[in-house]
């Protein structure tokens, strides 16, 4: 059982978690939404779409110009507070690794910490416990935020990434956090070349196998563009597959842009397991 | 002595788990319950007249694979409608002559409980080009027939209904409609009819009626 916000899912439940960015720079919308108000249309569309998470930044991954905890916060905590205004129920996550932002927003209405780095700043947990919010705990190979991969080597990356993941849950746990509240990511290209990115994902039953409910992040990443040879605007296909692979491995939460295309992929693969009757079933039976 | 009848058509469809998420027979499924509610009211006995595959080369129903769709199609809708008395299973090979199922009703009529028959038979499955066995031109007079005797309680019309051109139009009811026939003929009174579905919205004629006495 998986409690997010007011909302409790069962083991059978897969989840989609739209990115909403309110940043200027981000490597897909390249601030698209970077205006509030483009962002809570954004909100307004994954809603309708059928996300059941909404994941808000306020800093992009990649390297870039250094955002101030202050400028984060300005981006993100009056934001959060607008979309619970707008959708009481809705899950509310913020993609963020400091801790003094994860305060901010839990006091404007998050649910869920998104720590995409892996644990940098160790005092996030202790928000999430004293807020009694949600957890991601993610897997970067101890890299520093916003830092791309550069030469990286693991003896086996998914061990690595089960290890550390496991790990910063029960740390959490310890800490105080609501061991149904949290999530295990492998983290896909974050301390990752494109073949330990494929390997997370072809082994991605290792990590499910711990009993962590794991939330994956593919969406139109550069291990997909590699591995297709495709810019970031084709990779929906690519991401898609991926997608599926991990549907069929256990995974219950998808970060992603597309919620329409990853929906109809979680649906077909959740029927294809036999956990989701047909939509609609004629053929063969008139 | 037969009370009452029912006629419905048997697809898989009307076992709601396998329609999905979407109940894609919820107004078929609605009227079969009606005809069967109202035509079990004052039975002490039923009996499930459904077609079946004939075992090659017989007029014996195979029964090797379980009961045929139109008996499990008849069990759910007795069970829908919380049926617990008596119930006489009668499997009739689609191969079964026509003055073979007119004598088997004839039997059923002689029994002196007071039977009501559940009969289960489709129409044509040849009705339109995305019909399950495509379209035959054949397929609409056929049923047109078959439902102008299911409205007019004409016992004779069905009996008239031909084997091998219902067998070519996939129409499974022919042999289950024939038995009701030898059933209505041997009554002392024509039935008074009500016919609470006539369509084929996937391209099979399903009728259900029912046919009181």
């Amino acid at each position: 059982m998986l409690r997010l916000g007011s909302r409790t899912f069962t083991d059978d439940q897969m989840l989609v978690m739209a990115i909403v960015n309110r940043t200027p720079d981000s490597f897909y919308d390249r601030g698209a939404t970077w205006e509030e108000e483009r962002a809570l249309d954004r909100v307004h569309q994954v809603v309708a779409e059928g996300a059941d998470i909404v994941d808000i930044g306020g800093v992009k991954a990649a390297p870039g110009e250094e955002i101030p905890v202050a400028e984060e916060i300005r981006r993100v905590a009056g934001f959060v507070a607008k979309v619970r205004d707008a959708y009481p129920d809705i899950v509310i996550s913020v993609d963020t690794w400091r801790a003094e932002v994860g305060r901010e927003v839990c006091q404007a209405g998050a649910d869920l910490l998104n720590d995409a780095w892996g644990g940098y700043d160790p005092a996030l947990a202790e928000v999430a416990a004293e807020f009694d919010v949600g957890l991601v705990c993610t897997h970067t190979g101890g890299v520093r935020p916003r830092t791309r991969p550069h030469r990286v080597h693991y003896d086996d990356v998914v061990q690595s990434a089960i290890r550390d993941t496991v790990a910063l849950a029960e740390r959490a746990v310890a800490l105080g956090v609501d061991r149904s509240r949290i999530l295990i990511d492998p983290a896909h290209d974050f301390g990752k070349t494109t073949r330990h990115s494929l390997e997370v994902t072809r082994r991605l039953n290792e990590m499910t196998a711990t009993g962590w409910p794991v939330l994956v992040s593919l969406s139109n990443k550069d291990f997909v563009g590699e591995t297709l040879d495709l810019p970031v605007e084709e990779r929906l296909v690519g991401t898609l597959a991926a997608t599926a692979v991990c549907a069929w491995h256990g995974a219950r939460v998808y970060r992603v842009h597309q919620v329409v295309e990853t929906r109809q992929v979680l649906d077909m693969v959740s029927s294809i397991k036999g956990l989701r009757a047909p939509s609609r079933a004629v053929r063969g039976l008139a | 002595m037969i009370t009452a009848a029912a006629v419905c058509p048997h697809p898989p469809l009307l076992l709601r788990e396998l329609t999905g998420q979407h109940d894609a027979a919820a107004e078929l499924r609605a009227a079969c319950r009606t005809a069967v509610d109202r035509v079990l009211h004052g039975a002490e006995h039923v009996a499930l007249i459904g077609g079946a595959p004939a075992v090659p080369g017989t007029t014996r129903p195979d029964l090797a694979g379980g009961l045929p769709w139109s008996l499990r199609v008849g069990l759910r809708l007795l069970d829908d409608a919380q049926w617990t008395g008596p119930v006489e299973l009668h499997p009739v090979a689609d191969t079964t002559p026509t003055e073979e199922c007119l004598r088997r009703g004839q039997d059923l009529a002689a029994s002196s409980r007071p039977t009501a028959l559940l009969v289960l038979g489709d129409g044509s499955a040849r009705r339109s080009p995305k019909a399950p066995g495509h379209f035959d031109e054949r397929a609409h007079p056929f049923d047109a027939g078959l439902v102008t005797a299911l409205r007019s309680g004409d016992a004779q019309q069905l009996a008239a209904l031909d084997a091998d051109l219902a067998r070519d139009l996939l129409a499974e009811g022919r042999a289950a409609w024939q038995v009701l026939a030898g059933a209505a003929a041997a009554q002392h009174t024509p039935p008074r009819v009500e016919v609470h579905y006539a369509d084929d919205p996937y391209g099979v004629m399903y009728v259900v009626a029912e046919w009181r006495w």
